[in-house]
């Protein structure tokens, strides 16, 4: 065990951050001038989410593990409703649609409930891809079949295979350390990597893939820089931060694409295609397997 | 009404809001957004399903929605103990006969309620569309004759979107999606309007708000 970790106790790390949030909420309010504000004005709107993210970490961190795959499994219904009311085009795929409620995303959590890791990492990918096509032709309309099939098959691997793999994370008993501090280090490795191609997307107009290499050498710096918060040492944390940071930028860019070819900003309300919570988690959606699977197979 | 039949009236109404809620988002609109007063309105929608009137009930901040009433079939919702416990109880509504009776009457009715201070949520289509490919059906006179008969009541357009993907005709199951109430200004009858124009321009102010 960590040095750093045995004097810090976890509710002192959340204090401490709910006192930067604050700091960087005066600074943002007071210090910061007017024309700076406004260059950085996607900064500011993401402080309410960083409070919200953080005090529902704490609260996970003090409650049981029914309670906090609850919380998931609520989260996954939302994100999984925000996708299917852009993806629903056809009276068709209602039975599939429903299926991917009620049959599927509590079927998923139960078995996060119940801690059947190896079920719950196939059933998804492999049992439900196999019979999905079925469901979907149940109306013997077979028009686009497995074009509408493969949309609600990806909407379903997102949203609820893939945040499902959270409350997993938080439930994987590797060591003596809380994994809320893992989930933690992952958040803050995203954002960061987040944060920094922003920053430069707004200031430099040299390379266009500047940015990119940027934020990866940010994300990567700041894995190992928040080793600590990990079972792992600092060059293993580094290269885990680092391909946490890849998925989850990949698969942001997916779904940009996809949202791109649905006409859409946002994943929010239908009409006006504002942000939705989809767009602040999708990074989570595609990183948390691969965090899953890295305990899983290499815990230390 | 008794204390049993008043707790049973709000029990229904909150597990409505919340199962309506669940499956579609909705929620009351703010009340900064009403510039009007709740009495003497009518909310005429668009009509996809069954749902649409608990729509926009539960869209309707708490003030406009004590006044208003849902003028609602009553062939369908005298059947049965519950469905008319739910009309008259939960939605207060103004059951109309659609069938066999004469359209005065039915205005009658109407501008009684409203004459006590109530307001209205009507679906000047007559029926509900379950085309996909027509947007809104043509609007039929009674909007016209009602308006005709109360010239100072405010006509506020309602559009619902989305709501008939949740339950579409045919389906047994909802299914959850993000739905969208969009409640545009009101308007009114203009001296001499004849009934093509108003019934042309209220249809016009309701297709506005729906989204491109």
């Amino acid at each position: 065990m960590n040095t750093a970790i045995a004097t810090m106790s976890v509710n002192t790390i959340f204090l401490i951050i709910l006192a930067i949030l604050l700091i960087l909420k005066l600074i943002d309010h007071q210090i910061m001038a007017r024309s700076f504000k406004q260059k950085f004005h996607s900064l500011s709107l993401h402080h309410d989410l960083w409070w919200i993210t953080t005090c529902i970490l704490w609260f996970i961190y003090h409650t049981n593990h029914i309670v906090t795959t609850l919380i998931f499994f609520l989260l996954s219904f939302m994100i999984l409703r925000e996708f299917m009311t852009l993806v629903y085009q056809r009276r068709d795929d209602h039975y599939t649609i429903a299926c991917a409620f009620y049959i599927v995303l509590p079927l998923q959590y139960y078995l996060v409930l119940i801690k059947q890791y190896n079920i719950l990492s196939i059933f998804i990918p492999i049992y439900l891809f196999f019979i999905l096509p079925l469901i979907s032709s149940i109306t013997h309309n077979q028009h686009h079949l497995f074009e509408r099939t493969a949309k609600i098959q990806w909407g379903i691997m997102v949203t609820i295979f893939g945040l499902s793999h959270l409350p997993a994370i938080l439930s994987l008993n590797h060591s003596d350390q809380s994994n809320i501090l893992l989930v933690l280090f992952m958040l803050i490795v995203l954002e960061i990597g987040n944060i920094s191609q922003k920053l430069l997307h707004s200031i430099q107009n040299t390379h266009h893939l500047m940015p990119y290499i940027t934020s990866i050498i940010f994300s990567t710096l700041t894995a190992a820089l928040f080793y600590w918060l990990t079972p792992f040492s600092t060059f293993q944390a580094a290269i885990i931060g680092l391909s946490l940071y890849l998925i989850g930028s990949i698969g942001h860019h997916i779904l940009e694409m996809m949202k791109k070819e649905m006409n859409v900003t946002g994943w929010g309300r239908v009409s006006q295609g504002q942000h939705g919570i989809l767009d602040r988690v999708d990074k989570i959606c595609f990183a948390a397997p691969l965090l899953f699977h890295i305990l899983y197979y290499f815990s230390p | 009404m008794s204390l049993l039949s008043k707790l049973t009236a709000k029990l229904i109404d909150r597990s409505l809001y919340l199962l309506v809620s669940f499956l579609t988002g909705i929620h009351p609109k703010r009340k900064e957004d009403f510039c009007y007063p709740p009495e003497r309105n009518v909310y005429f929608a668009n009509h996809n399903s069954h749902a649409d009137f608990v729509m926009v009930w539960i869209s309707l901040p708490k003030p406009w929605r004590n006044y208003a009433r849902p003028v609602a079939g009553a062939d369908y919702w005298l059947k049965g103990k519950i469905r008319r416990f739910i009309i008259n109880h939960v939605f207060k509504g103004l059951l109309i006969m659609r069938q066999g009776n004469d359209p005065q009457a039915i205005t009658q009715q109407m501008t009684e309620a409203l004459a006590k201070h109530h307001s209205l949520i009507i679906f000047p289509e007559g029926t509900r569309n379950t085309n996909d490919d027509i947007q809104l059906l043509p609007f039929k006179s009674g909007i016209y004759y009602l308006a005709k008969a109360n010239p100072d009541v405010r006509f506020i357009p309602i559009w619902i979107d989305n709501i008939n993907r949740v339950l579409p005709k045919g389906q047994l199951i909802p299914v959850p999606l993000i739905c969208d109430v969009h409640i545009g200004s009101p308007i009114q009858l203009l001296d001499q309007e004849s009934k093509d124009d108003f019934l042309s321009r209220a249809r016009q102010a309701l297709l506005e708000l729906a989204p491109k």
